[in-house]
């Protein structure tokens, strides 16, 4: 388990909204590689809120019918407003495994111009999610090289 | 199904020796203080009666026999299963917990899952939670079990 604050801890922490917290917490695990560290279930036995980790980053999931703004995309015609992004130690391992657990795959493993292979997934209620591995370190010159028309500033 | 929370977390050892750690240990690693201790105004030993019918106690005098039960052991499966009930001192009758801990093997060495489940026998008046609705109270409690478990991590440096 990551420390909550510490140095070693993420401070970054996004929250994912499921109609079915219980399927998705499951099916991250499975599809996704995620370990659950904490999870909290109502008399009911539904998942009133969960984290899990990958690495040393973490999200946090729970039910989305707890208030106006929460929404599965499942809900929204599949539309999503954000992507959360995992950095993977093995991109096609991760792919496959994904695959076989039923993740849509949004776009196969593809290597980028900045030096990553990445694919895009969308899990079980349609969030959308991409996957990447370091496959080269490139300077910025190189990716700009690499993709013309673009300037890249900043340590990537 | 009952109101439950779960923590889990991963020591760098062999599934055996977690739960010797977990159990043998527990004074060692058992957070001291009213917060995590039964009596808040005595310094107690905790201690697992090892096996199925054992308890776990916090004693505050050998010779006496002076001591807090935690609960009875319902499943003692060295390396593989421990479960214990739990009842907290502002308990009353037929208000009992239930803690559940699973040791997996992993190829980093043991995942801990510890369940703490059966809290739907305290009311939601029940001065345990501290008049927190049950998530809020749930959470917290998984908190306490985060902090026990970091502690039980730290035994191995």
């Amino acid at each position: 388990m990551a420390e909550k604050t510490g140095s070693a801890a993420a401070e970054v922490v996004p929250a994912l909204f499921y109609d079915d917290p219980n399927a998705a917490l499951d099916w991250l695990e499975q599809a996704f590689g995620f370990e659950t560290c904490l999870r909290v279930t109502d008399d009911d036995g539904v998942i009133q809120h969960a984290e899990l980790e990958h690495g040393n980053g973490r999200i946090m999931l729970g039910g989305s019918g707890w208030a106006e703004f929460p929404a599965s995309p499942k809900t929204l015609g599949g539309r999503n407003t954000q992507c959360i992004h995992v950095q993977v130690k093995d991109v096609m391992a991760h792919y496959e495994r994904a695959k076989a657990a039923g993740a849509t795959i949004a776009a196969e493993p593809e290597d980028q111009f900045y030096g990553d292979k990445v694919y895009r997934a969308f899990d079980l209620e349609g969030h959308f999610w991409t996957f990447g591995q370091t496959m080269r370190v490139l300077s910025n010159a190189d990716m700009e090289k690499a993709s013309p028309g673009l300037k890249v500033e900043g340590k990537g | 199904m009952s109101a439950s929370v779960t923590v889990a977390i991963t020591l760098a050892v062999e599934p055996e020796e977690a739960f010797r750690l977990f159990t043998e240990e527990v004074d060692q690693w058992w957070q001291r203080g009213p917060q995590f201790r039964f009596r808040p105004k005595k310094h107690g030993t905790m201690r697992f009666e090892p096996g199925e019918g054992g308890r776990l106690v916090e004693v505050y005098d050998e010779a006496k026999g002076e001591l807090y039960e935690v609960g009875r052991i319902l499943v003692w499966k060295p390396g593989d299963r421990l479960v214990f009930e739990w009842c907290g001192p502002n308990y009353r009758e037929g208000q009992v917990t239930e803690v559940d801990i699973r040791f997996k093997a992993k190829d980093t060495g043991t995942r801990i899952l510890l369940e703490h489940r059966g809290w739907e026998t305290l009311p939601p008046d029940h001065p345990a939670r501290h008049g927190l609705d049950n998530r809020a109270f749930l959470t917290s409690q998984g908190g306490w079990w985060e902090e026990q478990l970091t502690a039980l991590r730290a035994l191995l440096g």
